[in-house]
């Protein structure tokens, strides 16, 4: 639905415009990029909102967002198996930051977060997919050192917020780096891939 | 005559912003939904 939209509209202005068929085809790329993350993230606040868990699924989002940016990560083959499993995600993720947790587990866990995120960053960012690899070593290097400073960026932001007590807020900002950094992982890699066959199986049943 | 030019400036706009998203689709950095789409031939030779 969403690529045929994309695809409408792209014919639309290149019409309009009177361009090659090749524009057209760029056009359409990045107006499914666009209406895509329009509706995941309509479908994410909708549903944030309904459940009360708006602010700590928003950290959890910009948490996610920030480190997948420039570390990369792995990618669903359907849209809507990646808006099933990404709304369901960080609402998941939104949802549990908000349970009760004490300020030292809370400042353990965003020690070993901080760790463990070095180590991940260091060994595969960026991760690549089939569509799309990154080959050429200095700017593999360049996407490890920006993710590198995301990932102390959100680690300061956390001890920010663990400093004045803001547990939730903290514990939502540890969720999604860690969220993000788990899909960069080839076990990430492994669970999406069986994730992606489950969906597919629902999907064909379902229709 | 004003309308046709202001929905022309609409377009062209709306068509830059698409492009510009297009090319980040396919630079090292990625965008933080999980779907990827078929990333076009015209846009590969240029990456």
């Amino acid at each position: 639905m969403i690529k045929g939209l994309a695809q409408r509209i792209a014919i639309t202005m290149g019409a309009q415009l009177q361009v090659d068929r090749n524009r057209v085809e760029i056009f359409a790329y990045g107006l499914e990029i666009i209406l895509g993350a329009l509706v995941q993230l309509t479908l994410l606040i909708l549903l944030s909102l309904i459940m009360d868990v708006f602010i700590t699924t928003m950290i959890c989002m910009i948490a996610f967002a920030s480190l997948r940016y420039f570390g990369g990560g792995v990618h669903l083959n359907t849209y809507y198996g990646c808006l099933t499993v990404s709304v369901f995600l960080l609402m998941a993720l939104g949802k549990l930051a908000t349970i009760d947790i004490s300020l030292e587990a809370l400042t353990v866990i965003s020690t070993l977060a901080l760790l463990m995120g070095t180590f991940i960053i260091i060994r595969w960012v960026p991760a690549g997919t089939e569509k799309k690899q990154i080959k050429d070593e200095a700017t593999r290097l360049w996407q490890r050192k920006k993710a590198l400073l995301i990932l102390i960026m959100w680690s300061v932001i956390t001890l920010f917020l663990i400093t004045q007590k803001s547990t939730a807020n903290a514990f939502a900002a540890v969720l999604g780096a860690l969220g993000s950094l788990v899909l960069i992982t080839p076990w990430g890699y492994r669970a999406a891939k069986a994730l992606d066959n489950i969906l597919n199986i629902t999907w064909k049943g379902c229709r | 005559m004003m309308f046709r030019k202001m929905m022309a400036i609409m377009v062209y706009a709306m068509a830059s912003v698409v492009v510009f998203v297009a090319y980040t689709g396919v630079s090292p950095n990625s965008w933080f939904i999980l779907y990827e789409p078929d990333i076009p031939e015209s846009l590969k030779h240029r990456e």
